[in-house]
């Protein structure tokens, strides 16, 4: 177990900078989110991290140890891919003792802590299974399973439940999150999910176009989001450009989330709301709640309602939007 | 509909010629190995006198070991040496990997009438001349190509994040191709050696202008016999190598076909 500190890091494939001067500081046994859309360099720089990449600049250093000239095989990481890669030709057992059989330990040895792993994912009946009798969610903890029976400083999580479905994935989450904080590896997690981010991390970095955009708690990162894109990228978010709403607020650009935001037939009396007269364009029902999507002067404005919320409210037709003062989050105009 | 039946009809019996023309020759070659009569006299008296007699023929047998030999040792080194060069052209990207990969194909489709002069001109060059070695080294550098592209066939079926995988957890370069790498392509190794076997054993041309008169391969040594007459030990020791020709041919098909899962 270690704290991970990148700094200054570029990585630039021809005409692209994949990272761009990224410094991020992992702290000692936190699960980290990089959270970005595709392209947006997450994958180089959990692979620099790993040493797959070596980076142009700056540096990365595991638990005070510079790694410019450590290989991947010499690092002590943990990683599981996207695809799990497991060894095809081992059972369970082989692929998940295969660090260990590398590492020269006994037999004895190597079996006691295959065993133990394999309770911890709660596989312990399989061990004598190939790759391809496994389910998608078994595989999943296999790779797992063989990430972390080494003991690494660091895990690392190449989108583990990209290839999971929805239901699978939602139980895995809650499944990586118990066995992370049992063993309390540090882990960076890639991921494009933005909910899955939300729920499993302690920290969440945004990245776009190799840089990143933005980082902290997911409280912090959902409730004052950097810019558009991160107000945008994590969750919903209706973006009022700078000067159009009629608080008068001076610079900059306000975002509000579309459930910070209710809907009714009369203005609110009341001087910490902002309201604006809009005109309902659409109701769709989601179950729990209904989305709402209003015209005001052209621009959409997305509301995301309760149900009983719309009580007296017709389907189409003039209404006010209204939103809390304080849930207007400032973020920075577009150039 | 009538005409669609006349079609078929016509590859069956096009499909049937091909076969007579392939196997008649064969089949009759083995029949008369068997057959008492020297010159090929109907009908045939069944005799295993012309094998028995290989046995006693030193020339034959001295042919028949030479060519184990070099084809076994060919097999060794050009399946070690060819397996290592694609596991290099698979892993890493290096200056000029293309361009070398490009030149693999030329000595496959070279003639290797021209393929033979070149290196009996070189090995003369350098003071290696004729003999076994000079077979030897002709043979490894036939074989070769036919070996990187067999592994190379494999190894598109191999995920390289497999190697990753087997790196993140401590495997050193050499434990990645050994336990991960390796059992993966072990059916396009075999069946790289066994083309590098076929390559050599069956190698007339080459092995005719590298090898030391005396000291032949037994495709040469037949040439050579079958100039002066044929004869049925010619016949019995060439069935014998069809034999071991076909059989080899099926253990490449079911690798082959076990390449495909």
């Amino acid at each position: 177990m270690a704290e991970i500190r990148v700094s200054h890091v570029d990585k630039i494939y021809g005409a692209t900078k994949a990272l761009d001067d990224v410094s991020i500081d992992f702290a000692d046994g936190e699960f980290y989110g990089l959270l970005g859309p595709s392209g947006s360099g997450k994958t180089t720089l959990l692979r620099t991290v790993a040493g797959f990449i070596s980076a142009d600049r700056g540096s990365v250093v595991i638990g005070g140890e510079p790694m410019e000239q450590v290989p991947v095989e010499k690092r002590e990481i943990g990683m599981v891919f996207q695809n799990y890669a497991l060894f095809p030709n081992m059972d369970v057992t082989a692929n998940i003792g295969f660090g260990l059989r590398v590492r020269k330990l006994s037999g004895q040895e190597i079996s006691r802590r295959v065993a133990d792993v394999l309770d911890l994912v709660q596989l312990g009946e399989l061990g004598a299974r190939r790759p391809h009798q496994l389910s998608g969610g078994q595989r999943q903890r296999v790779a797992l399973a063989r990430a972390i029976v080494t003991q690494p400083r660091v895990l690392l999580l190449d989108e583990p439940l990209g290839a999971l479905d929805k239901a699978l994935r939602v139980e895995m989450q809650v499944e990586l999150k118990r066995i992370q904080r049992e063993v309390g590896i540090t882990t960076i997690f890639v991921t494009h999910d933005q909910e899955e981010a939300l729920t499993l991390s302690d920290h969440i970095g945004i990245l776009k176009d190799g840089r990143l955009v933005q980082q902290g708690t997911p409280q912090e990162v959902y409730h004052r989001p950097a810019d558009r894109f991160a107000a945008c990228f994590l969750g919903d978010a209706n973006i009022f450009d700078g000067g159009r709403l009629p608080s008068g607020e001076g610079g900059g650009s306000v975002a509000v989330r579309p459930e910070s935001m209710w809907i009714s037939m009369a203005r609110p009396e009341d001087a910490a709301v902002i309201a604006l007269q809009a005109t309902l364009r659409q109701k769709i029902f989601k179950g729990a709640t209904v989305t709402c999507l209003l015209d005001w002067h052209g621009q959409v404005i997305k509301v995301l309602a309760k149900g009983d919320e719309l009580a007296g409210i017709a389907d189409v037709g003039e209404v006010w939007v209204s939103w809390p003062r304080e849930k207007s989050m400032r973020i920075p105009a577009d150039r | 509909m009538a005409m669609n039946r006349i079609l078929m009809r016509l590859g069956r019996v096009y499909l049937g010629l091909i076969l007579v023309f392939l196997y008649v020759p064969i089949m009759v070659m083995a029949a008369m190995s068997f057959n008492a009569s020297e010159f090929y006299q109907l009908p045939i008296v069944f005799t295993t006198d012309w094998y028995a007699r290989l046995w006693n023929n030193s020339a034959i047998l001295d042919a028949a070991w030479n060519s184990i030999w070099i084809a076994s040792v060919t097999t060794i080194i050009a399946t070690a040496l060819g397996t290592a060069a694609a596991i290099a052209f698979f892993r890493y990207d290096f200056r000029g990997k293309a361009i070398l990969q490009v030149l693999l194909f030329p000595p496959i489709a070279i003639p290797w009438l021209i393929t033979g002069t070149a290196m009996l001109i070189f090995f003369f060059a350098i003071g290696i001349g004729r003999g076994s070695r000079a077979v030897l080294l002709g043979h490894v550098a036939l074989a070769l190509p036919y070996v990187i592209v067999v592994v190379t066939a494999r190894l598109r079926t191999f995920d390289p994040q497999l190697e990753e995988a087997a790196r993140s957890l401590g495997a050193s370069s050499w434990e990645v191709t050994r336990f991960v790498t390796l059992p993966w392509i072990a059916p396009g190794v075999t069946a790289g050696a066994l083309f590098a076997f076929a390559v050599s054993f069956d190698q007339f041309v080459v092995s005719y202008f590298l090898s030391k008169p005396g000291d032949v391969t037994l495709p040469v040594l037949i040439y050579s016999a079958i100039r002066k007459g044929f004869t049925p030990e010619i016949n019995a020791v060439s069935t014998i190598i069809i034999v071991f020709s076909m059989a080899m041919m099926v253990v490449v098909a079911r690798y082959a076909k076990f390449g495909e899962r």
